[in-house]
This record gives C-alpha cells, structure tokens and sequence, in this order.
C-alpha cells in the first residue's frame, strides 16, 4: 500500500512544513491558514495504518463536495512549498523505523544531506517534532519551529507562526490573511434556543 | 486534591505523550477465525459500529445468524445476510488499529459492488449554525460517489467523524474506490421507534433486508432524572 499516490506530481526542491500534534494545535492552524490563504491545492491522501481515522467535509470551501481525511498533502507550486495536513493522532506503536523512512526518502526522490548536528534537546508537550527532527536532521537540512503557548484562543499564535514559516523559507508574506470557514466553529456552535 | 495543587486539564494529557523514546514496533497480524476465501461476487458490505448501531441490526437484521468469519483481535465478525450481501461489524474490543483492520479486510473491500459504513453519535455532538434546534435523530452522509447520496444532506463543517466507519472511506478514497458512510446523530435515550425510525428508513434505501422485530427497550440504569 502506497502511503500515497503522488502520480505526476515532482516535488524536487520543495520544502516540506510537518505539523505536530502538540498542545493547542498551533501547527494545525497554522497550516489551515497556509492553505486558505495561499491557495494550496490537495495532491493526494496519506494512508498509514498508525494514522487514527477521521473525515469530514473539506474545511476550506464547505460548498464543495471535498471529502478531507486525517492527513493529506498540499502544495503550493508557484512558493515550492508543500505542507502536510495532520488533524489526528498518530498510534505510536506502529512508528515508522529508520530504515522504513530512508526506504521512503528514496522511493520519492527525496535526497538526504550530509549534515550533523550534536547535543540533546527537550521540548515538553510538543508531540511528536523533536522525535522526527532527530531522525531526519542527519540526512536533511531541517528546521523544527516551536512555539511556546497557552491553550485557549490561538489564532494569533497561527499567524505569528506562519510569519516565521514564510521567514525561515525565505518568502515574503504578502498576501491578506484567509480565515477557513471552518474556523466559525472555533468556539462551538450556537447556544441552543431552549435554554433561555 | 490539595490547596494549591496544579490540575492540568485533560487536554494536556498530550504532554505526557511526548515521545522521547518510542516502544518497539510490535508486528501484530490478524488472526483469523472461520471463512478466510472472500466470495467471489458481494453486491453490498455494510460497516457498522458503535452500541446504537449495532443494536438495531442485531434486533432487526442479524438476529440469530452466526458470523462467517471474524478477526479475533481486531473485533471484527463478518455475517451473510443473503442475496451476496455482508455485515460486518466492530466491536471496540481489539488489539489492532483502525488502519491495520481495514487493511486486512481489503480484499472484501475491493470485491464489493457497494460499500457502506453506519455509525452513530450523539446529537448534542452534531454542530449545525443553521439549526438552533435539534430533532430527536437525523442522518448525514459523507461519500466520494457523488452521483448517488440516497437522498440524504451531506455533512456539514466542522463536524467530524472518527472511528471504524472513517477509516474504511479514508481507506476507499486513497484507493479510488467508491463508499459512503451514514452518520445517524441519535439523542441519549434508549432505542425507540422515533429515534431509530431514519435509520430503519436508510437500511430500506440502501435495500438492507429487515425483519421487524420488537426491539427490547431497557430502562437508564440511573433513576435520576435531569
């Protein structure tokens, strides 16, 4: 099984934004906010059996008949930016190993560099980024962004994350922010009219 | 708890997930029990999960009938219904993941005409700006063929769906293949002909067999009254 169908798509020179499942989902946002506001186009699903299941409409254009998954690729061809969409757990039990990764690396055309980096690092509550940076600094120039927050109403803490993505990628941000239509929703729906 | 203790609320847990080391990859396979051969033609596989759900087809469409096979530590029993028509059904008891489950049923998904996953939830879960008030159970479809949604609306923004059903349609859409999963978002009160009546109603649209039958309606366990 595929971990997922990129058909014609050449992604070489693209730098590639992963998100964390980390506290306040900040990474999530962030990427909601590339996608609308960039026009990101989905280029295929990401099937692994560790990836929990969740579905529902597309998030972006609520009137299209877009069905989006638990994890997904979008790319932005004109910035060579590509960003994977994670809006759900990861079962640890089945991660993927070292030699399962580079065998990804390679089946994709991804080129590993000959870079190293000492010393040890600790970010608490960041999910699974420091896990992955370790695994993949050795072989890729990679960059792990972490920003320190609180839970609670964090869309300002996606735009200043997604200044320093466009910052650290050497692009200019110059495009009015697009909120997703599903960030309506931020807070819940509307109070139910029985209870007044 | 004590005076000036620090509570982390419950979506903190995930700080205790930070994975500084993770454990072994443990190979675990499906261990099957009874029919392992998929049948040559299946005109309708129907997923089905959670207590609601399942309730309903054991009154009004297993009933007595014994699964032809089943994955013993996937939770997973796949019954005949006739007419080369199959349920299969999920129990939450299991040491395999969404994904590895639907991975093993593959060759029944690729076999079949017609799939179609059911599921529930609460209505107090279902968000809808447009609809202040609630009915007592409605239904919702999500499908990736979009010329046929039985007549049903589409589920709306930012509701999601989790579980054995969504696995199985991510699992179709990656493959191309054609699925739809129902959502029937049913208040908490026990099964009775009103709540359960739109999903009697989507087994006759999706021609699923019924035999009428009089479902056993238990009581709450508490007495209390809100």
């Amino acid at each position: 099984m595929a971990l997922m169908n990129l058909k014609n798509e050449d992604l070489s020179g693209y730098t590639l934004i992963i998100p964390s499942i980390s506290v306040a989902n900040v990474p999530q946002l962030t990427i909601d906010l590339s996608i609308t506001t960039y026009n990101f186009r989905k280029v295929t699903t990401i099937w692994h059996p560790a990836i929990v299941p969740s579905i529902g409409v597309d998030p972006y254009q609520t009137n299209q008949d877009e069905i989006c998954t638990a994890c997904e690729l979008y790319v932005n061809k004109e910035l060579k930016l590509a960003a994977i969409q994670l809006r759900s757990a990861i079962e640890t039990k089945l991660a993927l190993t070292n030699e399962q990764i580079d065998n990804l690396m390679e089946v994709n055309g991804i080129k590993p560099l000959e870079l190293t980096i000492g010393g040890k690092y600790s970010i608490t509550g960041g999910g699974f980024a420091l896990k992955l940076f370790e695994i993949l600094h050795e072989e890729l120039r990679c960059t792990l962004l972490v920003k320190y927050v609180s839970e609670g109403d964090n869309r300002p803490d996606a735009l200043t994350m997604l200044e320093k993505v466009f910052a650290i990628s050497g692009l200019h941000d110059t495009n009015s922010i697009v909120f997703p239509s599903s960030w309506d929703f931020v807070f819940g729906g509307p109070p139910p009219i029985g209870i007044y | 708890m004590l005076f000036g203790e620090i509570v982390e609320p419950s979506t903190r847990a995930l700080i205790d997930e930070d994975f500084d080391e993770y454990p072994e990859v443990t190979e675990s396979s499906p261990e099957w029990q009874g029919a392992r051969e998929v049948p040559n033609e299946i005109n309708t596989l129907v997923f089905i999960e959670t207590d609601k759900v399942k309730k309903l087809f054991h009154s009004c469409v297993l009933q007595e009938r014994k699964a032809v096979a089943r994955i013993k530590n996937g939770g997973v029993e796949i019954s005949d219904i006739g007419n080369r028509k199959y349920v299969v059904t999920f129990s939450e008891k299991r040491d395999l993941t969404y994904g590895q489950i639907t991975e093993s049923l593959k060759d029944w998904i690729k076999t079949a005409k017609n799939v179609y996953t059911i599921t529930s939830d609460s209505i107090s879960n279902y968000q809808n700006i447009n609809l202040p008030e609630k009915p007592f159970s409605l239904i919702r479809v999500l499908t990736n063929d979009t010329t046929n949604s039985f007549g049903y609306e589409r589920l709306e923004s930012p509701n999601l769906i989790s579980g054995f059903g969504a696995s199985v349609l991510t699992y179709c859409i990656h493959l191309g293949i054609k699925c739809t999963l129902f959502i029937t978002y049913v208040d908490t009160s026990p099964l009775d002909s009103v709540n359960m009546g739109p999903l009697i109603g989507l087994l006759e649209r999706i021609e699923i067999p019924i035999t009428h039958n009089e479902l056993k309606i238990t009581t709450s366990a508490s007495n209390l009254y809100m």
